[in-house]
């Protein structure tokens, strides 16, 4: 036999510790069909048969809210796993047992891990297990997760619970209430005529969901042919329920639902109120951390630390691969060379695959440290900090208050910044965030703003790269503001978040974490860069025999057809259009590609350089490497955070428009002012 | 036939002196009314025109059988408004009725009839001794205890939420965080720049901007607290309320 298991539960709660704890290393990562929620699936084995467990988003409530609500809500209605876990943290059960409840309505077989047992004794909490089981009617297993605690006890009873239920599933009805519940009864009266709205759900919990106005309910209705018949009982007898009541139906629903909450709630758990009243080790720290003084200081002190450090840490280690990637392919094209390969087959293993891989790989580690460093901030619960502090700043700019530390990562590479956008969970501000990052200068592009200032702007060279750096920034808040107001006119943004009390980070899940995202960039992106490396090799080594990259090669003909366009920016030669496009490896090649086609290598370019450009032009073409189509690997993870070819091609049109018209709008404002 | 707000004034003071048994002039009304004769005289004419008042020869003036009909009932809203503002609410008499002027003629006869219908049913229960009276008639009493959004809670006020008026999403969030009638919250910071607010509920903290938090009305709890200190000893207060 082989089971599903869903695991759910509140944000913070631990549940991906508990994931970890219960599947080991059995993981697989891919996403929700048609979204970018993460979905996790792992396994664990049982002389049963294996269990499959789904990691469901953490949610609040079995709603529409969000997207991570509605992914769960989905599956756990429409594909019902055979028992769900849900997850609650035991010093704060209250809120975790509104999901509960909610769950417990779904007719699924529960069961109910008390995570992080361990905090309840520091703050005097003592939950009776046994009366919390009798009140909801499921098992209930005390668990400490990051300590792999209870978690030998959580399988035996998921089996024993798979193998037989040991209470009827069904049989659960929350009291509702003398004056919603005629209501609900008439209406469940009426599904059980005419049939259920979603197949295997509890015709009394449907009720419930449409009384709430639950949208995917009340399309389901629609689509089954209910939707009519429930709406003329809700028009008379929800009317009269909402006036005797006081509240629209919704609100009396939820508020009994968490009358109920709070019922078992004040049974089950004892606090101990002198204890509750001291000061917590978190609002200590948070009396620090988020006043009105030093929050502000303290967050930028924090994220700029996370920054240097990991280019500090990275750098080094990225020259080495990229040291050992450049001597593996010379290694290679003489070991080829010498086993007789033809030459077009020795260029391609050479500049084709084993460079396309190194560019790859050379990305590794700044991503492993730049998600270390986040998984630390957001494990230990300073990240919802980081974001309460800033959000009035980001705000502003038409950006969230998570916004801020992908912005800030932009600054390093736009990969991981890409993929740090995970932590805002509103598609619009993540959508927004990814949009605007790539204008934030990269640190590939510092090597061409340095010796093109250096040549062209003699003691002025360091504000004229100081100057691209605030001009990237404020096209990115142009562009937020822009994009908050056109495209996404319609969809707010929102901070409702919850402030989770600290902790000290487990360094086994921080590792993890970071691993997993450096080892799925690898993995995803990986092949879109190769694949784009292998067709810019193609492109500058055909037609076969011309020097690679020349005038001649395909790549040549193209900078040479397109060379006009980029007259009125002032750079309108062929030599500037093809180290643009081989700057779409990545953007250091620019300097490469312009050393190798002024035939002075990158040693000689100053001079080639001023034979090509005046100031003004320099300036301009500067301006369009800042703000033109990021680099192949961050469109890579554009391509993979979105997962929309429609906005990776957006993000691509708009970036080279925004530059375009930038380079021709500094070439021909230059010259007005009499620059040129 | 339109008669206008000022005009209906001049019909109810006819009416008033009327009903006392004696016969308006026009240097009644501008007695009462505080305004010059002459102005009078232009708005008699209008009303003669309308057919709701008779003027004779020496002055006096008369109510029509339609112009008594018609001040009848703006006499009777003026008294339930009046009464309504000064019994229940508990407004001076003077200001009562000058309430009750700028609002009865915006009223259309089924607000008039609700607030009637209110109006009875409150003294019904006042002289039942409905221990609700009691309590409604305290909170109205005191400012501090009438619902305000929850942005303007200072930091270290306490209340217990009264409804939420946010729709769509951000509703659905603010009800599965457990912002629901009766939920005591506690606003325990705000940001370094003023917004985003922390509030506490349900034992978590939870961040809202305050655009967010302005749809969310709290009832405050009796003894606001000095900014920051001594929750121990208001943490039953409120929520036991």
């Amino acid at each position: 036999m082989a089971f599903t298991v869903a695991l759910t539960g509140n944000p913070n709660t631990g549940k991906t510790s508990l994931f970890n704890a219960l599947t080991g290393s059995s993981q697989h990562v891919g996403n929700w069909p048609g979204v970018t929620v993460e979905r996790k699936e792992g396994r664990f084995r049982s002389p049963e048969g294996d269990v499959t467990v789904v990691d469901l988003p953490g949610i609040y409530s079995l709603g529409a809210a969000s997207l991570d609500e509605q992914i769960a809500a989905n599956y756990l209605l429409r594909s019902r796993p055979d028992l769900a876990i849900v997850v609650a943290d035991a010093s704060n059960l209250e809120r975790s047992l509104y999901l509960a409840v909610q769950m417990l309505e779904t007719g699924i077989p529960l069961v109910l891990a008390l995570n992080m047992m361990d905090t309840t004794a520091e703050k005097g909490i003592v939950i009776d297990r046994e009366k919390l089981s009798a009140l909801l009617g499921v098992p209930v297993v005390p668990t400490v997760a990051r300590n792999r605690e209870g978690i030998d006890d959580l399988k035996g009873q998921v089996l024993a619970e798979l193998r037989e239920t040991t209470f009827p599933p069904a049989s659960f009805s929350l009291p509702y209430g003398e004056r919603l519940t005629p209501l609900l009864d008439e209406m469940e009266a009426f599904l059980r005529g005419k049939g259920e709205i979603i197949s295997g759900l509890p015709l009394r919990t449907a009720a419930v969901k449409f009384t709430e106005g639950d949208p995917d309910i009340l399309a389901a209705a629609e689509k089954a042919g209910l939707r009519e018949g429930l709406e003329s009982i809700l028009a008379v007898a929800g009317k009269e329920a909402e006036e005797s009541i006081g509240y629209d139906l919704q609100t009396a629903v939820i508020e009994r639902r968490w009358g109920f909450v709070s019922g078992v709630t004040a049974e089950a758990v004892q606090r101990d109120l002198s204890l509750k009243a001291r000061l917590s080790i978190s609002d200590k720290i948070d009396r620090v951390v988020t006043s009105r003084s030093l929050g502000l200081p303290i967050f930028f002190l924090l994220t700029w630390g996370m920054f240097r450090f990991t280019y500090a840490l990275g750098d080094p280690l990225v020259e080495l691969l990229e040291q050992l990637f450049e001597r593996l392919g010379e290694r290679a094209g003489e070991l080829l060379a010498g086993a007789g390969l033809p030459d077009i087959l020795a260029s391609f293993l050479q500049d084709g695959i084993i460079g396309g891989v190194g560019s790859v790989v050379v990305f590794f580690p700044h991503i492993f440290l730049l998600f270390t460093f986040m998984a630390i901030l957001e494990d230990s619960g300073y990240m919802a900090r980081g974001a309460f502090v800033m959000d009035r700043l980001m705000h502003m700019m038409g950006l969230h208050g998570k916004s801020f530390i992908p912005m800030l990562m932009g600054f390093g590479c736009t990969v991981p910044a890409m993929m740090g956008t995970r932590i805002l969970e509103r598609p619009r501000d993540r959508m927004i965030t990814l949009l605007v990052l790539p204008f934030m200068s990269c640190s590939a592009r510092l090597p061409v703003f340095v010796l093109f200032s250096g040549v062209f702007f003699g003691s002025w060279a360091g504000s004229a790269v100081f100057s691209l750096y605030v001009l990237g920034i404020v096209v990115a808040i142009l562009s937020a503001k822009l994009l908050g107001s056109t495209l996404f006119k319609g969809e707010s943004s929102q901070l409702v978040m919850e402030l989770p009390p600290y902790h000290l980070p487990s360094p086994g899940m921080v590792l993890r974490h970071a691993w997993e995202r450096g080892f799925l960039f690898l993995k995803k992106a990986g092949t879109f860069i190769l694949f784009a490396v292998i067709v810019v090799w193609a492109l500058a080594s055909f037609p076969w025999g011309v020097e690679y990259g020349s005038s001649g090669s395909l790549i040549g003909q193209i900078g040479q057809a397109v060379a006009p366009l980029f007259a009125p920016a002032g750079f309108g030669f062929w030599q500037a259009g093809v180290a643009l496009f081989f700057g779409f490896l990545a953007k250091e090649v620019v300097l490469g590609t312009l050393g190798a086609l002024l035939g002075a290598g990158e040693a000689g370019l100053a001079g080639g350089l001023a034979a090509l450009f005046t100031p003004l032009s320099a300036y301009a073409f500067l301006v369009m490497t800042l703000l033109y189509v990021p680099c192949a690997a961050a469109v890579a993870a554009f391509k993979r955070e979105t997962n929309s070819w429609k906005w990776t091609f957006f993000m691509i049109g708009y970036t080279t428009a925004v530059a375009y018209l930038g380079a021709v709008l500094v070439y021909q404002g230059g010259r007005l002012l009499g620059l040129g | 036939m339109s008669v206008s707000a000022r005009i209906e004034d001049y019909m109810e003071t006819i009416f008033a002196i009327e009903i006392t048994g004696r016969e308006a002039t026009v240097t009644d009304i501008a007695n009462t009314l505080g305004v010059a004769k002459a102005t009078v005289v232009a708005a008699v004419r209008r009303l003669v025109a309308a057919s709701m008042v008779t003027h004779e020869k020496y002055g006096l003036l008369e109510l029509t059988e339609a112009g008594r009909e018609r001040a009848l009932k703006i006499y009777r809203r003026h008294e339930h408004l009046t009464f309504f503002f000064s019994n229940i609410l508990g407004f001076e008499r003077e200001r009562a009725e000058c309430m009750a002027c700028a609002m009865e003629h915006e009223m259309d006869e089924t607000a008039d009839g609700r607030i009637l219908g209110f109006v009875d049913y409150f003294l019904n229960s006042r002289r039942e001794g409905k221990p609700w009276v009691r309590e409604l008639l305290i909170t109205m009493g005191d400012e501090r205890k009438l619902p305000r959004p929850l942005s303007m809670i200072p930091v270290g006020g306490r209340g217990t939420v009264s409804r939420v008026t946010a729709s769509g999403v951000l509703r659905e969030r603010l009800f599965s965080l457990g912002f629901v009638p009766g939920v005591p919250v506690l606003c325990r910071k705000a940001a370094p720049l003023g917004d985003p607010l922390s509030i506490e509920v349900r034992g978590s903290e939870i961040a809202l901007r305050k655009t967010e938090a302005a749809s969310v009305w709290i009832s405050p709890c009796n003894e606001e607290l000095p900014e920051g200190g001594e929750e121990k000893s208001h943490v039953s207060d409120c929520r036991d309320a």
